[in-house]
């Protein structure tokens, strides 16, 4: 990189200006700072987002191993790429996590909310609608590994059992349910619930600090969050942390929620989301410091010691590499969590992870394991970490014991954790070639199909139940 | 099936209407895809390897602000370039355009129609006035056209340009009127003027295909002993067309070997002008033109030779440099010094640098080669050869004028460039941004070249 010199530029393409919300020509240009991507504005002028910390990082990261494939099912274009999506035959990747948004009713009012939730007018999807949706879904996917019921707050649902039990259907991997956990600290009951309608719970957990948590979800939900919890542990729900990383709050609790992951068996993976400055909340959230990936990759880093670092890390496959990261951890059970990287080559978990979100265990992965241990045992390894990828492969791959892909899955999640680096986009970093890789979309009105940040900035205005026109 | 890598802005095949765009790989192949509210999808083969193409992205290298810029306000990209701010490159290789005028009628010709008149030589002092108010200097400036040795006054205009911020001047021609007038041709020699002459092959056939008159080719072989024979400087411009001359490599390739007078080869895919441009989807582009010459050069050359330019566009440009050995063998200078050095050297220009800290960097690239104790192919004459540069520039001084470093570089280095021009097709607004192939108008604007020859000269 330049030593303080003229800036590189990268490539251009198209994004959206913050101002005036007109379509605006965007430039990926490194800096000694950072790279950014760089907008300009007739209007408005230029201004800048930062999208990765480091030249070295952003170059690798395009070269990485990528899994795009095109929808099988698109509708025809009649606009501009994003605002029209759904999808069209330009978009370049299939939807693998569908996300159902069941409620507009929220019981917390965050100012980091980057959606837009409507408590005057509550609705809630009724089973049937939902119903709809996914035989929406799986005809125009054919199926999927995952699926995300959102809101809103969706333990606010009446019939939250019933929408998840009408999840559970051929061509459907995997339900997960975000929470902010309210309901959970409180009805002992839900937890139960949840757990015999076999979903993942995904926990939003900001921050252990209660000023902090005032700051970012407008009250001290501390104590709630903690006994959420516990109240998931012991109904034996498998969840997953999500922690909305915000630039200048809350970024030193990384170490924490990284020992919740390490030694919280039911806690089976860490989603870090950067904070993304838009919706009714984040909109207006100062100060805007947009962290890329790779500056969750780098706290990660700094958090642990080294143990988990920038290069454990590989751009998820499905998605643009600015947009996802992900490290798989193979825990030994006793709070220490050992990189999958330095058992196998990030290439070689890019092909298990192909254009989904989870490791698939197939048979060829049973070969790629025991390679693996031979040359950790042949480097000298720790024995004891040698113990724990035997154990894993017994586990998953019991000698006499055919096991389907899923079941597998589940064994092998029990003992390697993930940590998920996920940054959506707001008007500061919305770009089309980004948008045209989303994988998570939205099905609206159960005939479109739309990438998720697309969604956010141009399609929810359009649904009076997702939208409030003058926020104040 | 294809698989999306990244957006960007690029113009309908059909009728040029600027909008969004992505890079998509089909198999190992790198298509520009283009959307069009009118003509919907249409694309363009912009790489033949994927390979190639991604490891060429890494090429990056800061670009150079020029001292002042002819667009003071930032403006929309590329119709009102000429450059704004935010063009992120300097004028490294300005293209000079003094006629419109042409002896020949070549059916895919790309300037066609796109200069009014001949400038007079007070215009060419003006636009030279212009072009140095923005650069300070230039290493090298070529004089284009049509034809510019058809010009009426054409020796003044190479006087007029001769000045002491512009390093070389070079004369890109079809050698028509230079096969005929030995004395124009002593007179460049003797001036010092490098005669870039465009040379598709050595056969009737190609010529004729190519530029419409198959005596071409021998009248430009007799052209080139003229000139050598005159002391004059050859570099050699072919164009390479599908299915018409990729069988001429060699014989190009032989010539630049054989002769110290010609100092470089530049390869240009043919892009698509011209009545019938060619199906995009089967265009030659930098990979394949690599392997092609590397298979040409009998050994000489390997494709892992060539790196793309890091200051222009990494896709628009790939290079080799050659290094001969006192006894006439030919060294691709990558498979001899560290690639890291060698990046510095090419860094920020599109021929051997002739300012103080790439003429550094050269000889620190050489020094290192010197004590390495790596396996060289040729290692006692390469060294000897190594020597003898670093003897010739300690000589020079680090203040050397321009031309004299040039010289020294003439005697022992060769270089084989590979430049991909856009066609409407192919044209991506994320090259165009950072071009440093520029044409200076008479109005003081700079246009990139791809954006004049797609966009056409009509707002300037």
């Amino acid at each position: 990189m330049a030593p303080g010199g003229e800036p590189i530029f990268l490539s251009l393409s198209r994004g959206l200006c913050r101002a005036c919300r007109r379509p605006a020509e965007v430039r990926y240009v490194a800096t000694p700072e950072g790279v950014f991507l760089e907008r300009f504005c007739p209007e408005h002028g230029t201004s800048r987002a930062l999208v990765a910390e480091t030249l070295a990082w952003y170059l690798a990261a395009l070269q990485a191993p990528s899994a795009a494939r095109p929808p099988g099912w698109t509708v025809p274009r009649t606009g501009e790429c994003a605002t029209s999506c759904g999808p069209c035959s330009f978009h370049g990747q299939a939807c693998h996590l569908p996300v159902f948004s069941i409620t507009n009713a929220c019981d917390l009012r965050c100012p980091i909310c980057f959606t837009y939730n409507r408590p005057d007018r509550a609705w809630f999807m009724s089973p049937d609608e939902l119903e709809r949706h996914l035989d929406f879904v799986l005809q125009a996917t054919g199926g999927v590994d995952l699926v995300n019921v959102t809101g809103g707050e969706p333990t606010m649902h009446p019939a939250l059992p019933e929408l998840l039990r009408r999840c559970r259907r051929p061509g459907i991997g995997r339900v997960t349910v975000n929470t902010n956990g309210l309901r959970l600290a409180r009805d002992p009951a839900l937890a139960a619930a949840l757990a015999d309608t076999g979903a993942y719970a995904i926990l939003s957990l900001d921050t252990l600090d209660p000023q902090r948590s005032v700051r970012l979800h407008g009250r001290d939900i501390v104590g709630e969050k903690r006994a959420a919890l516990d109240a998931l542990e012991r109904a034996g729900v498998p969840t997953t942390l999500l922690m909305v990383l915000v630039g200048g709050v809350n970024e030193d609790e990384l170490p924490a929620l990284l020992d919740l992951l390490a030694t919280r068996a039911h806690v089976r993976s860490l989603t870090v989301q950067t904070m993304t400055y838009t919706g009714q909340g984040g909109g207006a959230f100062e100060p805007r410091l947009h962290v890329p990936v790779e500056g969750v990759e780098r706290r990660v880093e700094e958090a642990t010691g080294g143990r988990i670092a920038r290069r454990d890390f590989l751009p998820l496959p499905a998605a643009h590499p600015l947009c996802y990261g992900v490290t798989y951890l193979l825990s030994d059970g006793a709070g220490t969590l050992h990189p999958m990287t330095r058992l196998l080559p990030p290439a070689a978990l890019a092909r298990q992870l192909a254009d989904g979100y989870l490791l698939r265990p197939t048979d060829g992965f049973e070969a790629e394991l025991k390679e693996g241990l031979d040359r950790l045992w042949a480097s000298g390894a720790d024995p004891a970490l040698l113990a724990t990828v035997k154990d894993l492969v017994r586990s998953v791959y019991p000698p006499g014991e055919p096991l389907d892909v899923h079941e597998r899955q589940r064994r092998a999640e029990r003992r390697v954790k993930t940590i998920y680096v996920h940054a959506h986009m707001d008007e500061d970093t919305f770009e089309i070639g980004r948008a045209m890789r989303c994988p998570d979309q939205v099905p609206v009105h159960a005939e479109r199909l739309v990438g998720a940040c697309a969604y956010n900035l141009f399609h929810r205005q359009r649904d009076a139940r997702f939208w409030v026109q003058n926020d104040a | 099936m294809h698989e999306t890598f990244a957006a960007t802005r690029a113009l309908c095949n059909v009728c040029g209407r600027l909008g969004d765009a992505k890079i998509a790989f089909a198999g190992d192949r790198v298509h520009l895809v283009k959307w069009c509210p009118e003509h919907g999808e249409t694309r363009a083969l912009v790489s033949s390897s994927r390979e190639w193409y991604l490891k060429a992205l890494a090429y990056v290298k800061p670009g150079t602000s020029p001292r002042s810029r002819s667009v003071a306000t930032l403006a929309e990209c590329p119709d009102a370039c000429g450059l704004c701010p935010r063009h992120q490159q300097h004028t490294c290789v300005p293209l000079l355009e003094i006629t419109p005028a042409c002896d020949l009628a070549c059916p895919d010709c790309l300037t066609d129609g796109k200069v009014s008149a001949a400038l007079s030589v007070e215009e060419v002092r003006k636009v030279v006035d212009g072009l140095l108010a923005r650069e300070g200097q230039v290493n090298m400036l070529t004089l284009t056209g049509g034809e510019p040795t058809v010009h009426p006054d054409f020796l003044e205009v190479v006087d007029a340009v001769g000045r002491p911020e512009i390093g070389i001047v070079s004369v890109s021609t079809n050698g028509l009127r230079l096969s005929r007038e030995p004395d124009l041709v002593r007179a460049l020699a003797d001036r010092g003027v490098v005669i870039s002459l465009q040379l598709d092959g050595t056969s009737p056939a190609t010529s004729a295909r190519l530029r419409g008159r198959a005596d071409l080719a021998e009248r430009k072989l007799r052209l080139v002993d003229d000139v050598l024979a005159a002391g004059g400087r050859l570099s050699l411009t072919m164009t390479l067309a599908r299915g018409v001359n990729e069988g001429e490599l060699p014989a190009v390739l032989d010539l630049l070997f054989r002769h110290d007078g010609i100092a470089s080869l530049m390869v240009q895919p043919l892009a698509g002008f011209g009545p019938s441009p060619g199906d995009p989807l089967d265009a030659i582009t930098i990979p394949e033109v690599v392997s092609r010459l590397a298979a040409a050069s009998r050994g000489v050359l390997a494709e892992r030779d060539f790196t793309p330019l890091p200051c222009s566009h990494p896709t628009c440009f790939a290079l080799t440099y050659l290094l001969r050995t006192e006894q006439g063998a030919l060294v691709p200078l990558p498979s001899l010094v560290d690639p890291e050095r060698y990046l510095d050297v090419i860094a920020n220009q599109a021929m051997l640098d002739t300012g103080r800290e790439s003429l550094l960097a050269v000889r620190d690239a050489l020094y290192a080669l010197w004590t390495s104790d790596g396996i060289v192919p040729n290692r006692e004459a390469v060294l000897r050869t190594v020597k003898r540069i670093l003897v010739d520039l300690n000589a020079l001084g680090a203040d050397a004028d321009p031309r004299g470093v040039l010289a020294v570089g003439a005697r022992h280095v060769k270089s084989i460039f590979i430049h991909q021009f856009m066609d409407r097709a192919t044209f991506d607004l994320s090259r165009a941004a950072k071009c440093c192939n520029h044409y200076p108008q008479a109005g003081g604007r700079l246009l990139p070249a791809c954006v004049r020859n797609v966009r056409g000269g009509a707002r300037c």
